[in-house]
């Protein structure tokens, strides 16, 4: 008997073990994560109207079916928005993808001189804030303060529009670029260091160059990091915020309601209807998980498939 | 005044919180305390008591009196010595929008403040949410302190919401040495402003004699406004609105024609541009109201002294009538515990001789009659220290018949969609007639799905 | 790739590769020039902001400076160390949590821990905006809301830094040392303090860096939190400096030199913590 109960207490040991290291994070997942996304999906059915009557017959909040869903989804702002998020994770997602991997195999370039400066070059607009970055491009963007319309002018071409069609999205990529390269670099950097260093010297030795290092050991090695770093940088797109709300005030070509999630914040907290607002982020999260998903099916198969 | 016992006898129901939505609070409030038990601290502010004659405490969120600058420090102590067991808090919570909606979300936790600062505009959509309260009775005393047309900003239904603070009667300011320069006249009606633009384009093709920023809608309500037209109004059961009445669609035209002859620069107020251009002398006017030489001259302090104000250009020759443009008022918060006294300050810094006197430290133009009797004896603004007659030409608009511009419970949806869709009139040269006609349908529509009844 | 960035064909040759150091710096050129504006902004008067070439250092760093301190009675620095009182302590705590939790998803076998895995990673599908006023509303039914915990405790929880931590607790912790550590009897709890988290150290200061740097630029929790100015985070006060009214002109000048000043203490960090990036640090990874 003492040696059953012992084992017992050993697996329960071991079952529990886990559960209590995440139980922090799961307390504080459930209180400020669930509850308050439970909170929101139960707005979504709800909306204000009028009680009362009279001009100003008070505003009370009710259920209101599927109406904030209906809304969202024919409002063809809302369905434009996710259409120009679209075309810009376009061209964003590749450029700061392809440019932190392409900087984090050149830092992990053996002998490569001034390392930790351009890592830390690099690396520092992430901790220059969103709203602080879209603030000093659109400076750099604006044809009286700008240096670059500055020095078309010397040069004697027409001022540079950077807000009209198409170059607008390039604007805001470039934003994106700037202050998102350095933090998926450093992500990749990290993942680069963990592999031990034995798994490349078979091959230097064999005399492998260090593109073919980089591009037959290396890239796969990362790979699955990549793919989540895609995976957190689709998402990250798909909420793009503040770089257009940002620059919004400066141009006439960016509509308030640009891309959902600022078509969402003037629901939420300039129409205080946080019931539609709530429906609309229930529609870009459900799309947000669906391109999630087919994506890491995509990739999974593709780079684990490789691999295996 | 005549109508005060009517107006308490009106006063609306009051609407009891919703059952569901305090269960579910209080189902998460459950789920939180649990945890949170130990955390919580004597960190909390105390609710405090609402007892008559106490010491009381009112919180008050606001951007005209800033936490830590002198003059409102002055302000606020000044009025605690009149009333020691008052104390003001201030902060500094956002402007119109921001105060909006932290208010409605802190009157559903239950934690609204006791005094916030909103701009008229602002003012219906928090009426109808049932977040301010109506304080007719307590203003009773002051109301002498304010001519009627101003009370009219903050009046619904015969019933007063806040006390207003400052006011903004439309103005014409302009570049006097540019004008003079490229012998300009200063327009006295919308036509001659048309002309001068056209004069001032010739003269330097990269001069304009203002922006068009499409964003503006209050701008374009006071066009409207001016014209005879009411984007809102009530007969106190039904709204009516008025964005494509004749008289509005008038001041579209003009505005397009303006815009497709490029004789004003399609472009946002305020931004790093616009400011790069003021100060360049490339945009020579700005017809907004009596709080624009501040704003000026905090953009280009060099440009001082090479401006003037003028009465605002008219429709009509010969006819004084203009409309408001920003300004703002104090309201009280339908779930501030010390109503009564919050009432009490916002009376007396908006409405009381000694309150709107002070509000001249501030640098803003007072709603109140002191304070306006005030400022002409007062120095010129910092932008224009040769024109000796400002404040006179500011307080002779004021005695010609202003025009309140009246606003209703959607602001928000007509400005999202007038702004987005002129902007992009504006950028294909299309018509303007469109955009008006297609706002008045949004916020119609969207009255009509709140569930108001809306009159043609 | 262009096939001439890596051109390495003798792995023996003591060649330093200089394209890609080329490469680098044009991409640290690309980072800095911006960073470098903000610093030349903060230099300029409101006038010299809009009147003056982009780069042309400015006559009133000290003054903006001087007006940045005396703003609302010096309230900017009691925001800063308000700033640093929530992203200091909140990332540390948030790294802590991560840390547990992404050791115990890679390390143990237990039924639920895809599950578990699954939809943690799964919050980060719904945008902040819509979850502030939820979590507003829960704070004030606890009476918590415009305190500081109503702004510390919901940036404790980070899904992507659970995500991270699981990632290099999987790559840096061997089995075999947690092994060798439970045959000779030590605790669970011990074996987390003392084998696993130094271990983990370098994903740990990756981790607890981009939580700061993400506490210390959220805007939208404390704005819908906090209601007393005593309380604000730099960021919130900052915006405080932008237009209210109609009347109210932006602070063009006050807000770039605050950003300037705001941004000292992230750099600062990032510049101290990177060392910790040094991979000599990783057991078996000693290489570069």
């Amino acid at each position: 008997m003492p040696a059953t109960s012992a084992g017992r207490r050993t697996r329960l040991r071991a079952t529990a073990t886990p559960w209590l290291f995440a139980t922090p994070a799961i307390v504080l997942f459930t209180l400020f994560l669930i509850i308050p996304i439970g909170y929101a999906i139960y707005l979504s059915f709800r909306g204000f109207r009028i009680e009362g009557g009279g001009a100003f017959g008070r505003r009370v909040q009710t259920f209101i079916g599927f109406d904030n869903y209906t809304a969202a989804l024919t409002d063809p702002e809302y369905v434009a928005g996710l259409g120009r998020v679209l075309l810009y994770g376009v061209i964003a997602i590749p450029s700061v993808l392809g440019l932190a991997l392409l900087f984090a195999l050149l830092l992990d370039t053996p002998r490569v001189r001034a390392r930790g400066f351009t890592r830390t070059a690099i690396f520092l607009p992430y901790a220059v804030p969103g709203v602080i970055a879209s603030l000093l491009w659109g400076f750099l963007y604006l044809p009286s303060t700008s240096p670059l319309t500055y020095i078309a002018r010397q040069l004697h071409t027409g001022p540079l529009d950077f807000f009209s069609f198409p170059a607008l999205y390039f604007s805001l990529a470039n934003i994106a670029l700037w202050s998102g390269v350095g933090f998926n670099m450093i992500i990749i950097f990290t993942s680069l260091r963990s592999i031990p260093t034995s798994v490349y010297e078979a091959a230097r030795i064999d005399g492998a160059s260090e593109l073919q290092i980089a591009w037959r050991i290396k890239i796969p090695l990362v790979a699955p990091a990549l793919v989540l770093t895609g995976l957190f940088s689709v998402i990250g797109t798909l909420q793009l915020y503040s770089e257009p709300a940002t620059l919004r005030p400066m141009t006439t070509t960016i509509s308030s309601t640009w891309v959902p999630l600022m078509k969402i914040y003037q629901e939420a907290f300039m129409n205080d209807n946080l019931g539609g607002a709530a429906a609309a982020s229930v529609v870009l999260a459900v799309g947000i998980l669906v391109i999630s998903l087919l994506l890491l099916r995509f990739f999974q198969r593709r780079t684990f498939g490789e691999n295996a | 005044m005549q109508h005060l016992s009517e107006e308490i006898v009106m006063t609306p129901p009051t609407v009891p919180p919703l059952r569901r939505r305090s269960m579910v609070s209080a189902a998460l409030a459950l789920a939180l305390t649990a945890s949170l038990a130990a955390c919580s601290s004597g960190d909390t502010s105390s609710p405090g008591t609402a007892s008559a004659g106490g010491p009381v405490t009112l919180q008050v969120w606001t951007w005209n009196l800033k936490s830590g600058d002198p003059e409102a420090e002055a302000i606020i102590k000044k009025y605690h010595q009149e009333n020691p067991n008052v104390t003001i808090k201030l902060s500094e919570v956002g402007g119109t929008a921001d105060t909006a909606s932290k208010l409605l979300a802190a009157d559903q936790a239950g934690d609204a403040p006791d005094v916030v600062q909103l701009e008229y505009r602002g003012v219906p959509a928090v009426v109808v949410a049932g977040a301010v309260k109506d304080i007719t009775a307590d203003v009773a005393g002051v109301k002498s302190g304010i001519e009627s047309n101003i009370w009219a900003l903050t009046t619904f239904n015969n019933q007063v919401y806040g006390v207003p603070q400052d006011i903004g009667p439309m103005t014409f300011t302009y570049r006097k040495d540019l004008f003079d320069k490229y012998g300009v006249k200063v327009p006295t009606t919308w036509a001659e402003y048309a002309k001068a633009a056209e004069q001032i384009h010739k003269k330097d093709p990269d001069a304009y004699i203002a922006s068009f920023s499409a964003s503006q809608l209050e701008f374009f309500a006071a066009q409207a406004a001016q014209a005879g037209a009411q984007w809102w109004s009530n007969d106190g059961k039904a709204w009516k609105v008025g964005i494509d009445s004749e008289a509005s669609l008038k001041t579209a035209d003009f505005w397009e024609d303006l815009v497709k002859r490029d004789l004003v620069k399609v472009e946002p107020l305020l931004t790093p541009e616009w400011n790069a251009q003021v100060n360049d002398g490339k945009i020579l006017s700005w017809a907004a109201a009596a709080w624009a030489p501040s704003v000026l001259y905090s953009v280009a302090p060099d440009t001082a002294g090479k401006w003037e104000s003028a009465p605002l250009p008219q429709w009509t020759p010969g006819d004084p009538a203009v409309p408001f443009l920003g300004g703002s008022a104090y309201l009280v918060p339908a779930k501030s515990k010390h109503a009564k006294e919050a009432a009490a300050f916002a009376a007396w810094l908006g409405a009381s001789d000694e309150g709107s006197k002070l509000q001249l430290t501030l640098d803003i133009y007072p709603g109140g009659n002191a304070g306006r009797q005030a400022t002409l004896t007062a120095a010129p603004p910092k932008l224009m220290p040769q024109q000796k007659d400002f404040y006179q030409v500011t307080d002779q608009v004021i005695k010609n018949t202003t025009i309140p511009v009246t606003w209703g419970p959607n602001v928000n949806v007509a400005q999202t969609a007038f702004g987005d869709a002129l902007n992009k009139a504006a950028l294909d040269k299309a018509s303007f007639r469109a955009v008006y006609q297609a706002t008045q349908q949004a916020v119609v529509a969207d009255l009509q799905k709140s569930g108001y009844t809306v009159t043609k | 790739m262009s096939a001439t960035l890596l051109h390495h064909r003798r792995p023996g040759a003591r060649r330093r590769p200089r394209l890609a150091l080329i490469v680098l710096l044009l991409g640290g050129l690309y980072c800095l020039t911006p960073v470098a504006w903000v610093v030349v902004a903060a230099s300029k008067t409101s006038r010299e902001l809009f009147t003056t070439f982009s780069f042309a250092p400015g006559s009133g760093l000290f003054d903006n400076i001087a007006t940045l301190s005396t703003y609302g009675g010096g309230q900017f620095w009691k925001w800063g160390l308000n700033s640093l009182l929530y992203a200091g302590l909140g990332a540390v705590l948030s790294t802590l949590v991560s840390a547990m939790a992404g050791y115990a998803l890679a390390k143990f076998r237990f039924r639920g821990r895809q599950v578990l895995f699954s939809v943690i990673l799964a919050g980060v599908l719904v945008p902040g905006i819509v979850l502030a006023v939820p979590q507003y509303l829960l704070m004030a039914a606890v009476g918590l809301a415009g305190t500081h915990w109503s702004v510390l405790l919901p940036v404790i929880i980070n899904p992507f830094g659970i995500f991270l931590c699981r990632v290099f607790a999987a790559a840096s912790v061997p089995e075999s040392t947690l092994e060798a550590a439970r045959l000779d009897g030590a605790g669970e709890l011990r074996i987390f303090g003392t084998i696993v988290l130094p271990m983990m150290v370098q994903g740990l200061v990756t981790v607890f860096l981009l939580q700061f740097v993400g506490i210390w630029n959220n805007f939208l929790l404390p704005f819908i939190m906090l209601s007393d100015q005593d309380k604000y985070p730099i960021t919130l006060g900052l915006y405080t400096f932008l237009g209210k009214g109609a009347g109210d002109g932006d602070l063009y000048s006050l807000v770039i030199t605050g950003s300037a000043v705001a941004v000292i203490p992230l750099i600062v960090l990032v510049l101290v913590l990177q060392r910790f990036w040094r991979a000599d640090l990783l057991a078996g990874g000693l290489k570069g």
